[in-house]
């Protein structure tokens, strides 16, 4: 069966959600660019 | 050697400094931002005669060192050596344009000023001597004692004598600090080209004056122009077809790859419909961007986009804007968020406010999408013209849009200083195809990262909060209700309901918050769970009932929905854009809650007027 | 001489020799620094279809200003 599937999906949005957070909190503590919301980015 | 010699470009706008920059570093270049500021900051690595690596910084635009804009600050302050960002040039290279030396020379004098070393570069040679004018750059090195370079960048004379200055030692000018005003660095400077600029007195008619003849023509201009902005609709809207057809059929090949290869499960279904499609859903808009930025490219290689704000700039000061703010905003129509960039050029900080607040009510091309989906369900039986008319009409609404907010805020917002339109209206060049491709190329890049990092992670938490927490129940819509986004949809569906929405239409627009595009990937998973394709999610939207069995997506709230679009803000960069072009919280929150303030108004006026006649 | 001319009052492809200016500090400084000084030669090139702005010829470049800042703009 395929129940490794149930838990790895859930891991896999959880570490996207983390390095989400986390780049925003770091990009906000630099005032940095933040390469995904605009800085490198003149484009959508 | 130890680190690469870092060399400054320096001039006034319109100079080419550009052309040079790609010149000297090709496809070797960054672009990046000034933390703090919108500004662009390109740097670039070439090589010198010896082999040599040098760093290229390409500094914005600048009239003088006396800055009077956000760009003109940013040029000072580097050269200044007082960004802790970016370290003080080695040396500076001064472009300046053969045609009019003394003004140029205005800047140049000024940063040989600082101390730095110098190289000068005479631009535009060609385009002096076809109106007479004639530079003796060897009685120029030897009065200033630093290089002196005649070119044309354009067409890249004169490369190898630069290379051969910028091989050299870098040297400081042989120039006295100007004591006084602005009128006592005139007269210096005209000493220094005292005998070694010849002008002949002869009129001449310069093949651009013959352009402008039929450019800036009262009734030809126009002409020329609409046909313009009309050849760029029609290719955004129907040739981009053909290209964006190719990407959908990619994507749907790789989902079905997927899906072969994969056992079915949890996994399988993030990857499918979150990753590939939300993903997909968004790099579907590649081939437009690139055509947009192909024609403002090639509108300003060419020096036509200055003739078009010249054109524009009485019918945007109706409503307090100038004709610089054109640009902008024709940008946004393929993204507010260059659209807002592009806002630096103009040199009013109230100009530049203004054009950042109505940027994001031009119909963007993330627009798109949602317009084609939700018109095709409003008309089911139409024809194409009946549609493409519907299309119309919103990009008409964006427009007075645009005009009656710019009017509203030049009416409120107080007025801080009197605003001087200077508009430089450069000689007409033949484009060059390099530059405006490797343009294509950087912006191209720049959405494909933007897809594979942001709308990625976006599309991976949207698959989530519509599977999360599951139910024991094996209906897919039962599944959903159950949902941290079902949930919500079910939360807000009170304050939506007087607009025509239910709570399926609420997940939508909430998760379209964080880009307008992303609506339509919601729908496909909302209405088909496993195994979108675009065309049964239409199907089976315009199949979904109310309670009184009525269609869900009829005329009224498809309208409805349509108005709400036109106007709404829902786009997390775009925020993010304007609260650091404002430098604060303050612009980018009011301007969420007008723009969607507005757009519940509107839309709950539309379906509740549209009432009486459907 | 009772009111002093300014450069929008110029016709097409005249040309003429700068006076002062009556513009605020900021703005007649940029000016300045693009060489609209006293004694400088302006040229009326033309003027934009709708009347405004107004294009002109000094020391090889091509500037458009307004009419309304162009009229605080005088000629010798």
């Amino acid at each position: 069966m395929n129940d490794w599937q149930t838990w790895a999906a859930p891991a896999v949005v959880i570490a996207t959600v983390a390095v989400l957070v986390w780049k925003n909190v770091r990009s906000e503590k630099e005032t940095a660019c933040d390469k995904e919301c605009g800085c490198e980015n003149r484009n959508e | 050697m130890s680190s690469p010699r870092t060399f400054a470009l320096v001039g006034n706008p319109n100079t080419g400094k550009t052309t040079l920059f790609n010149a000297l570093t090709g496809l070797r270049q960054k672009v990046a931002n000034y933390p703090g500021v919108t500004v662009e900051k390109k740097t670039g690595t070439g090589r010198n005669r010896h082999g040599e690596a040098f760093t290229v910084i390409d500094l914005p635009g600048a009239y003088s060192l006396d800055a009077k804009s956000p760009d003109e600050e940013v040029t000072r302050a580097v050269l200044h050596g007082e960004r802790a960002d970016t370290p003080q040039p080695d040396a500076v290279i001064c472009l300046v344009d053969a045609g009019n030396l003394e003004r140029h020379l205005y800047l140049a004098t000024q940063v040989m000023e600082l101390g730095l070393p110098v190289i000068v570069v005479v631009n535009k040679t060609d385009a002096a001597e076809a109106r007479g004018i004639t530079i003796a750059t060897q009685k120029l090195t030897e009065r200033l004692g630093v290089p002196v370079v005649p070119m044309q960048a354009n067409e890249r004379v004169g490369m190898e004598a630069l290379q051969v200055a910028l091989s050299a030692e870098p040297v400081k000018a042989n120039w006295k600090p100007v004591e006084g005003d602005t009128a006592a660095r005139y007269v210096a400077i005209g000493e220094l080209l005292e005998g070694a600029v010849a002008r002949s007195d002869e009129e001449r008619l310069t093949p651009s004056d013959r352009w402008d003849r039929v450019l800036v023509h009262p009734v030809l201009g126009w002409l020329v122009l609409l046909g313009i902005l009309g050849g760029l609709f029609f290719t955004l809207f129907s040739l981009a077809g053909i290209p964006m057809d190719l990407i959908e059929g990619a994507f749907g090949w790789l989902g079905g790859q997927v899906e072969a290869r994969m056992a079915p499960g949890d996994l399988r279904a993030l990857i499918t419909e979150g990753i590939i499609g939300g993903v997909g859903g968004v790099v579907i808009f590649l081939p437009q961007i690139l055509i947009l930025f192909f024609f403002i490219g090639l509108m300003e290689n060419t020096g036509y986009l200055a003739r078009v704000s010249f054109m524009m700039d009485r019918l945007m000061a109706g409503v307090g804007l100038n004709g610089k703010a054109f640009v902008p905003l024709l940008s946004s129509y393929a993204c507010a968020i260059p659209g807002i960039m592009a806002t630096r050029t103009m040199e009013s900080a109230r100009d530049r406010l203004i054009t950042t607040l109505i940027a994001p009510i031009t119909s963007c091309s993330a627009r798109l999408p949602v317009y084609v989906m939700l018109i095709a369900l409003m008309l089911p039986v139409g024809t194409a013209g009946q549609k493409a008319l519907v299309m119309l009409g919103l990009y008409v609404l964006s427009i007075i849009g645009v005009y009656a907010f710019a009017y509203v805020f030049n009416r409120t917002l107080a007025r801080q200083e009197q605003t001087l339109f200077v508009l430089e209206l450069p000689a007409y060049q033949r484009p060059s195809w390099r530059e405006i491709g490797l343009q294509m190329y950087d912006r191209g890049k720049i959405f494909l990262r933007r897809a594979g990092t942001l709308i990625l992670g976006l599309s991976i938490v949207l698959w989530a909060l519509t599977t999360y927490p599951k139910s024991d129940s094996e209906d897919g819509s039962e599944q959903l209700a159950q949902s941290y986004a079902g949930k919500l949809g079910h939360a807000i569906e009170p304050v939506i309901e007087p607009l025509g929405y239910d709570w399926k239409m609420g997940i939508g627009l909430v998760a379209s918050f964080a880009a307008r595009e992303v609506f339509v990937s919601t729908m496909s998973i909302i209405y088909l769970g496993e195994e979108a394709d675009d065309d049964s999610v239409r199907n089976r939207m315009a199949n979904e009932t109310r309670a009184d069995g009525k269609p869900a997506y009829n005329v009224r709230t498809c309208l409805s929905l349509l108005v709400f679009y036109v106007f709404a803000m829902q786009c997390l960069s775009t925020v993010a854009v304007t609260r650091r072009e404002t430098n604060s919280w303050r612009w980018a929150i009011l301007q969420v809650v007008y723009l969607t303030g507005f757009a519940y108004l509107a839309a709950l006026a539309t379906y509740q007027i549209s009432g009486f006649f459907v | 001489m009772n009111e002093p001319r300014h450069i929008g009052q110029l016709a097409d492809g005249e040309e003429a020799q700068l006076g002062g200016m009556d513009l605020p500090e900021a703005a007649g400084d940029r000016l300045r620094e693009m060489g609209l000084l006293p004694g400088a030669t302006v040229r009326l090139i033309r003027r934009a279809p709708l009347g405004c702005p107004i294009e002109f010829e000094l020391g090889g470049s091509r500037l458009a200003l307004r009419r309304a800042d162009a009229a605080q703009i005088f000629v010798r």
